[in-house]
Parts: C-alpha cells; structure tokens; sequence
C-alpha cells in the first residue's frame, strides 16, 4: 500500500500530467519533477498512470538548450532544470535528454565578486557586509546571480547521478567547488539557511529545510565537522518545527547519513493523516522520505 | 557591498551623462506611466496601543472613516502583509491579529473577497511560517484565502522607470489582477534601506519562483532602486495600512529590537505613507535615498503637500535607533508634523 503522501499528491496531479505548486494552479516544472520522483520511488505501489503522465509533463517541456522553463507560464530557463534531470535520470539516464541538460547545468555558475568588489574591499576590508568566501562558485536561482544553497544542492543532486554521456571531468570539478561552497556556508552552531551565515557582524540562524537539502548533496561526506553539525542542528529544528517539507526532507537526509529516521517518519505519518492542502513538493519529499528504498534520490556516491 | 546609493546614482548620472555627451537635456529615469504623484496626499495616524482584536478591528475602522474616497464595495481587496521570517523573540512580521483586523473591516465595508498574499523573502516552508507566526490560526478563523505570491501564476511587466537595469519584471496575477492593493507593512528600520515600509514592503511581491530566495536579484541591481521600480511599475490601485503598535528599530528588518509606538498608519499615497512612517521614527524621509528620489514624480515627501488626519504625529514619535551605516538619516532637528 503507498503512503499517504502518494495518495495526496496523486489526487493533486492536474489534468495536463503536471502538478502545481499548490493543487489546482498552473504546473510547474519543480513540483512535477519531484513528484514524479516520489511516485517512481514509491512505484512498487503502481501508480503507473499518474507517473507516466508526470514524465511526459517533464519531457515535453524541455527546451532546445536542454534547460525546463519555471512552468508553462515563464518559457526561460530555470533553476529547475536539477530537479527535471534529476527525476528523469531515472528512467533514461544516458538519453541525450540528460545529457543536453546537464551541458546546460555545467554552463551555469553563480556570480562572484566583480573587479570592481575585488578593488573596493581590497581597500576597505572592514566593509564586507557578508562573511562568507563570495568566489566559491556553485549554482543561482537565476543566470548570472549569486550562489545559493537550495540551487546549488538541486544541482549537485542531479549531476551525481550523471552517467558517461558527459565530461566527467567537469562535472567532478564543479561538484568538488560545490562541496566547499556547502561547507563555507554552514551556519556557526551547525545547519544551513539560504547560503548567509552573518550579516553585518550579526550571526543568522539555519533552517530545516536547507540544513537538509545542503545534506542530501553532502552526503558523501560524512567526515566533515560541518555535516555532523548540521545532522545535530536538524534534530534540535525538527523538535520544534512538524511541517511536512522540514520533516520530510529531515527524514532524508537522516536516512542518507545513516541516522535512524524512525520517528521522524511517524511524525511525518501522523501529519499526513491530518492533512489539509499544502505545497505539492513538501507532499513529495514526504512522499520519498516514507518510500521503502535506503537511497530513494539514488545519489549516494561510491 | 557599495549598493545603497549606486543605482539610484547610476540610472540617473548614465542617462544625464549620455545626455549632456549628445548635447541635450538629460530624460527623467521615469516615463509618463510611472507618473502617479498628487498635488496633496492624505495620512491618518490613528491610535493602536496594543494588539487587542477588538480594539484593532476598532482602529482599522476608524482610519479608513478618514478616508471618504476609498471605495470597496464589490471590490477584490489584496492585503499584502509583512511576513518574511520568524523569530518568537522579534517583532518581525505584521501582527496576524491585525491582519484579521483588516480582513474584517474590508468585509465590513463591502469588499466582494478580501485574500491575504505573501511571498516571504527568506524562508520557502510556508507551512511552518503561517503556523509559526500565529497568522494561520487567523487565517482558519477569518476564513480569508491566502495566495502565496513565491508561488502564483505570473505576468511579465515592462518597468514604467529605470533606477536598475531590470528592465521588466515577473510579477503575480493576484497582485496585477487586484482591485485594490494594501500594502500592510511593519514600522521599522532596516540595514539596507534605512526604513521599510509600504515600498519596501512590495520586495514580497516579487515570485520566489522565478528570482529565488532570498530575492538577491533586487539587491544585486541596486536596493533603493529596486524598491522604485517595483512601485512605479504596479499600475494597481493602492492602499497602505503601517503596523506602528509595535516598531523594530536597530538591525532591522530581523535583527532588531522591539519599540512601542502605538499607532497605525494610513493613506493611498504610498510615498507619503513611507515619509510619515519615517518621522514618526524621528528620520528625515529626504535622507533615505529612494523616498527623496520618487518625490517628483510618484507621491509626496514634502510635509506641506501631506495633509495630516487623525492623530498629531507629535503625539507619538519615537526615537528609533538606527545602525551606524545609516546614521546620517536620522533628523536632525525636531519634527513638528502634524
């Protein structure tokens, strides 16, 4: 029997095989890329029909560029090209498709620190308004911008999972610029917010939701003090906050570092039960946080 | 990160230098479309001491009596809060129960649906947000529908000026389709800007979506200018209703401390809200850039074009500390408005 989070988010799916970021509004690539994540996770359930019709949603969306638009909405591509690859990695993994999309991810850096910055805080130090290392380079919400947690983590996530179709090279030097991104910007009590740590001097907390995502992409690294401080902060968030995103993302990046998830996915159950409407994605990483596999994204790395 | 000032310089020293290079006069950052200043605009400052719902309800009421123009019946009321964080030691966020104070009195002046619409600029867990702040509780009570705007269908909008390089902008079908917008901002300083208020405020319509979280883009082009073009870009009727019960002064708009001032703060004149908002906070508005720039063309700053009802504002201004950074912007002799 598929969980609850299933149930849910195939009762949300919009008539066109997509979903939206809320049941009923217009769909989008990222709720549709991870909800059919969810349901090829939770396929021993066979929800055949509803899969199907979230993969063709996330094919015929593509671009000539191998990027996927925000939505049918927004035709320029977006920072949910990870999560597209990532879910349809799953089923043609060393299809042209991926690859084109992943030349695509490869050609997307964030921003760092103009010429002009260089000059200005090489003469004024002090004036660094942010603490936290500006030239590492990972991936932004939208071309050109600054590097943040969330894109960055998606990206990760997808290109792990890359066969030979692409220049491996690359890709393993984008990952490892991407892993010492996440690790510059770990909060100082442990745990991730959008990619800030301070401001003006100020210490900025994290969140369970992005402590959990930078997670999932460092998951490789489990020697790391800032991974096994974010897995400490995780557990003091989720004692305090029950939403469905932080705990179904807490439940996985658990299950990714090998912490027992147990009560984690009963709270998960329990809220599900309960459940009113919501965001399609939290519904989905719920969804794959309770789906049976050890390694639901399929990310862990040798 | 020099971004203060720069834009707001840099869109109108580029067009006056490419100007004065061909010989002629140089062009306004604006166009006409941006053009939205009155001769004279209203503000209400009325008594809010605490956040009691059936004095809240009471004050709402009667600073919208003030304001014989405004007109919703059979209107579709947008009321967009300051919600864009959550700390229970902070006064961050727009108080729910004033929000629900402003459902109900919308209602009962006829609105045909009054939504509340947020696209919170740091945290994507809405869930936890809502129910963290206390805003969902009202939302279940007041039954209003609650559209998150990070999230809604958009429309591309061609900017009516030109302070950033944005050009256009993603903006949400519920904001563009509104029959009246009320921006419902918290009274504070903030470390970027110098004050927020109804402008600023409008950071929260911009999608999540499309720019990210947090909507780096916006201070990436240029803070105050930002905070311009969203506004003369909104060709929606307006409305502007400021949270003063409780003020953050200091690292605001998160990091700040809490500081009662007891009031709200009204009127459709979202320039002149901003100006009142900030003497009541004992800051020059002339000295925060991006009201000082929008004076000529989208609504009042000067004092004698901004008539006073309600209360005196001499009544219940405070002193609110601001960082070192923004030292400048505070008055330096007495306010006497009102």
């Amino acid at each position: 029997m598929s969980n609850a989070a299933v149930q849910h988010l195939m009762r949300g799916q919009s008539a066109d095989g997509g979903w939206g970021a809320y049941a009923g509004t217009v769909s989008r690539t990222e709720s549709t890329a991870l909800a059919t994540l969810a349901l090829w996770a939770n396929a021993a359930s066979g929800e055949a029909g509803p899969l199907d019709a979230g993969r063709a949603w996330l094919e015929t969306r593509q671009l000539a560029s191998g990027a996927w638009p925000l939505g049918d909405d927004l035709a320029e591509p977006s920072w949910s090209t990870s999560l597209a690859t990532l879910a349809l990695s799953h089923f043609a993994p060393e299809s042209e498709r991926i690859a084109s999309a992943a030349r695509w991810l490869l050609g997307q850096k964030g921003r760092g620190t103009p010429w002009w910055g260089k000059i200005y805080f090489w003469f004024f130090p002090d004036r660094r308004a942010v603490e936290l290392d500006p030239d590492l380079i990972g991936w932004p919400w939208m071309p050109d911008t600054f590097s943040w947690v969330e894109p960055t983590s998606y990206a990760v996530m997808a290109l792990t999972r890359l066969g030979g179709a692409v220049d491996r090279g690359r890709v393993d030097g984008r990952l490892e610029e991407a892993d010492r991104l996440l690790l510059d910007r770990a909060c100082e009590g442990g745990g991730w917010n959008y990619g800030n740590t301070r401001v003006l001097g100020e210490e900025l907390w994290p969140y369970p939701d992005t402590t959990a995502l930078a997670l999932l992409a460092l998951a490789h690294r489990p020697e790391a003090a800032e991974v096994a401080e974010g897995l400490a902060a995780l557990g003091r968030m989720l004692e305090e906050n029950d939403s469905v995103l932080s705990l179904g993302l807490g439940g996985l990046a658990y299950r990714a570092h090998g912490v027992d998830a147990t009560a984690v996915r009963e709270r998960l159950a329990l809220k599900l039960g309960a459940w009113e409407g919501g965001e399609t994605r939290a519904l989905a990483w719920a969804a794959l946080a309770l789906a049976p596999s050890e390694d639901p994204l399929g990310v862990r790395r040798a | 990160m020099p971004d203060r000032r720069e834009f707001l310089r840099v869109a109108a020293g580029a067009a006056a230098g490419a100007a004065l290079a061909c010989g002629r006069e140089a062009p306004e950052p604006w166009s006409a479309a941006a053009v939205r200043k009155p001769e004279r605009s209203s503000v209400a400052i009325v008594p809010a001491p605490t956040y009691d719902e059936a004095g809240l309800l009471e004050a709402v009421r009667s600073g919208l009596a003030l304001f014989d123009e405004l007109d919703v019946r059979g209107r579709r009321v947008v009321l967009k809060p300051n919600l864009v964080e959550f700390d229970p030691a902070a006064v961050i966020n727009t108080h729910p129960a004033l929000i629900a104070a402003t459902v109900e009195a919308f209602r009962l002046g006829g609105a045909r649906e009054v939504v509340v619409a947020e696209g919170p600029g740091h945290r994507r867990d809405n869930e936890y947000l809502l129910a963290a702040s206390g805003l969902a509780a009202q939302l279940r009570d007041t039954g209003a529908r609650y559209v998150d705007l990070n999230h809604d269908a958009v429309r591309r909008v061609e900017l009516a000026s030109r302070f950033t390089e944005l050009g256009g902008l993603y903006l949400p079908e519920t904001v563009l389709d509104a029959d009246l917008l009320v921006s419902m901002p918290k009274l504070k300083t903030h470390h970027w800007a110098g004050v927020t208020l109804s402008m600023k405020n409008l950071f929260g319509i911009v999608p999540g979506a499309v720019y990210g979280w947090p909507k780096n883009v916006l201070h990436w082009a240029g803070l105050g200018g930002s905070i311009i073009d969203i506004n003369a870009a909104l060709d929606v009727p307006r409305f502007n209703i400021v949270d003063g019960v409780l003020g953050m002064e200091g690292n605001g708009p998160i990091q700040g401390e809490a500081k009662q001032v007891g009031v709200l703060v009204l009127g459709a004149d979202p320039v002149a809200v901003d100006a009142t908002g900030a003497r009541l906070m004992n800051i020059d508005p002339w000295k925060v850039d991006y009201l000082a720039a929008v004076d000529p063309f989208l609504g009042n700053v000067a004092e004698e074009r901004i008539e006073q009802r309600g209360e005196a504002m001499s009544r219940f201004q405070a002193d609110f500390a601001v960082i070192e950074n923004f030292a400048g912007i505070k008055a330096t002799a007495p306010i006497t408005g009102g």
